[in-house]
């Protein structure tokens, strides 16, 4: 059921003007892992956008069908959440890497993380992620560049961009597909929660651009949402009693666990 | 863990006092100058700063004192402190510290609150004026040189190959390292090893025993200082070379660096740092480092130095030496 390879999965709502940027990192990346005996695939899933992304992405599908670019389109929209589970079941491969349509991987590094995810049998490895605000080169800060430390369950460090094992995602039922945002949060303590590896792997893994009015952002209840996650995983304040399987690991390729 | 040692020497006495941590770069330090007490044929005491012995001491040694005051456990670690000091007739702490990086005017408070003599400053360029100016402290500084050991064990594979990490770039979130990181991942290579834990550091750091795993696959060891003095963290020069790999400190393009300073062509300007990398001669610059390094007065020199100008050891130029091979030591 879950074939050996990577599958770089890309949820897109309104994002036309920054898709040929991720979708070119993602078939670097395939390019890569493929150089290396590594099955690999695009996989794009739009949310019924209403800008100009569903006709450019038929445009790329015909132009990259071969080199393994397929475009998924909702009949409705299901928001962040929703789109990453049609995602997870959509994917052909056991790995699966969710790159949101603004931001852009390290092509090179994803073998890398491809073989840190099976050494580590975890059930997702993730790395640093630089941000840049729009139009700019040059990052000035980073998410996702520790390892995962109970603090994560009073505010979120660690983005969706990772690499994740599918068959753990399906055991346990995806995304929250109600949250309209910090459903990347909420996923991060459900895995913890549930005893998963998750692995932080001091590489780049790719490129974060802030934009304004970006879904996370303009979510004006996030209040609600973090009061609710708190209510899920932290109701008694326990969890910093707790054990956490993830605790602070860090891993590195060819090095092992540091 | 406690350990007592006979002087040999049936003389002076010196206790060295580390935070107790297995994997801190304070215990390291306190290893290295316990391991070069040794090669100096002195005896000494080491405990942790909760088990200080009885006895009576000429000199204590402290590692890691601002660090222990700052993170919990103070009322345990004064009463430690004042222990120690009850019983030694000097009490120096030792810091490898920049004296205007963060946290230091704290640390000497610190030292003034508890009753500390002064400072044994390791590190690679004095910085008695300042710290003079400040506190009114005794002050001592003694070359953080390579030690025997490090220069026994000095032989490395410099085959490239084996070194597939181009480069790690190690320290807290800034962006000022954040940007010199991407420039690294879009310039020179994407698959550098890059350790940036935020100011507000949640997860365990990176001992010694740790970085030296990286290090002894990596090719570059990148690191910069959160000020504009050029300070030389003497630590992680000798942890890239036990590692094998090349240290290259990353100064503001603004830095000017005193004359004398040693390791020069270690030291590269932010702005110089990708242009480096990309015309790296790894086993050349290598080969220079080391040569450098064994030029300069090793730890057990400038320690030697530094006790017979107290007359607690006997002029170390004039005495005989544990080793035979001593040929590349000198003191200034």
């Amino acid at each position: 059921m879950y074939h050996d390879g990577v599958t770089i999965a890309i949820p897109n709502w309104n994002h036309e003007f920054f898709l040929a940027r991720s979708i070119r990192s993602g078939l670097d990346a395939i390019r890569h892992l493929g150089e290396q005996g590594i099955a690999g695939e695009v996989l794009i899933v739009d949310d019924l956008s209403r800008d100009g992304s569903r006709p450019l992405l038929r445009q790329f599908e015909a132009r990259y069908f071969d080199d393994g670019l397929r475009v998924f389109q909702n009949p409705t929209n299901q928001g962040p959440g929703g789109s990453r589970n049609v995602a997870i079941a959509q994917a052909r491969y056991r790995h699966i890497v969710f790159l949101d349509a603004d931001n852009q991987l390290v092509a090179k590094n994803i073998p890398l993380f491809h073989r840190s995810i099976k050494e580590t049998d975890a059930t997702a490895v993730y790395g640093n992620l630089l941000v840049r605000k729009v139009l700019r080169s040059g990052a000035d800060s980073a998410s996702s560049n520790e390892g995962f430390s109970r603090r994560m369950f009073e505010s979120n460090y660690i983005d969706t961009l990772a690499m994740y094992d599918r068959s753990h995602l399906t055991d346990l039922v995806g995304f929250d597909a109600t949250l309209p945002g910090l459903e990347d949060w909420e996923m991060w303590l459900h895995l913890a929660s549930n005893g998963c590896r998750l692995v932080f792997v001091p590489l780049v893994f790719g490129f974060y651009d802030f934009l304004p009015y970006s879904t996370n952002v303009s979510v004006n209840n996030a209040d609600r949402l973090m009061a609710r996650a708190k209510r899920i995983y932290d109701q008694v304040d326990f969890r910093k009693h707790a054990h956490v399987n993830a605790q602070g690991l860090r891993y590195f390729p060819g090095v092992g666990y540091i | 863990m406690e350990k007592s040692l006979l002087n040999r020497r049936d003389r002076a006495r010196f206790l060295i006092v580390h935070p107790g941590l297995d994997n801190s770069f304070h215990r390291s330090r306190a290893c290295r100058i316990a391991e070069e007490f040794l090669e100096l044929g002195l005896g000494f005491d080491s405990c942790e700063l909760a088990r200080i012995p009885r006895g009576r001491f000429d000199l204590c040694l402290l590692f890691g004192l601002s660090e222990i005051l700052t993170e919990g456990e103070t009322e345990d670690a004064r009463r430690g402190i004042e222990s120690a000091r009850q019983i030694s007739d000097s009490v120096l702490s030792v810091t490898a510290k920049c004296v205007h990086g963060t946290g230091f005017q704290a640390h000497l408070h610190a030292l003034r609150d508890l009753g500390i003599d002064g400072i044994l400053d390791l590190g690679f360029a004095g910085q008695q004026e300042h710290i003079i100016r400040q506190a009114g402290l005794e002050y001592e500084f003694v070359f953080d040189g390579l030690t025997q050991r490090q220069l026994r064990e000095s032989k490395r594979d410099d085959d490239q190959a084996d070194r597939p990490i181009p480069w790690a770039h190690v320290g807290r979130q800034t962006p000022a390292r954040v940007g010199l990181t991407a420039r690294l991942v879009n310039h020179v290579s994407g698959q550098g090893f890059a350790y940036l834990p935020s100011p507000d550091i949640v997860s365990a750091p990176l001992g010694p025993l740790q970085m030296e795993r990286i290090l002894r696959r990596t090719q570059c060891y990148l690191w910069s200082g959160d000020d504009a003095d050029p300070y030389l963290e003497s630590e992680r020069f000798w942890s890239s070379w036990q590692a094998g790999c090349l240290p290259i400190k990353i100064v503001r393009d603004d830095a000017t660096l005193p004359d004398g300073f040693p390791f020069r062509s270690r030291i590269v300007k932010e702005e110089e740092v990708v242009e480096r990398l990309c015309r790296l001669d790894f086993r050349a610059e290598s080969a220079a480092f080391r040569s450098e390094y064994r030029g300069h007065p090793s730890l057990g020199d400038g320690l030697g130095r530094f006790l017979a100008d107290r007359g607690w050891l006997d002029d170390p130029a004039e005495r005989p030496r544990p080793l035979e091979n001593r040929a590349y030591g000198k003191c200034a």
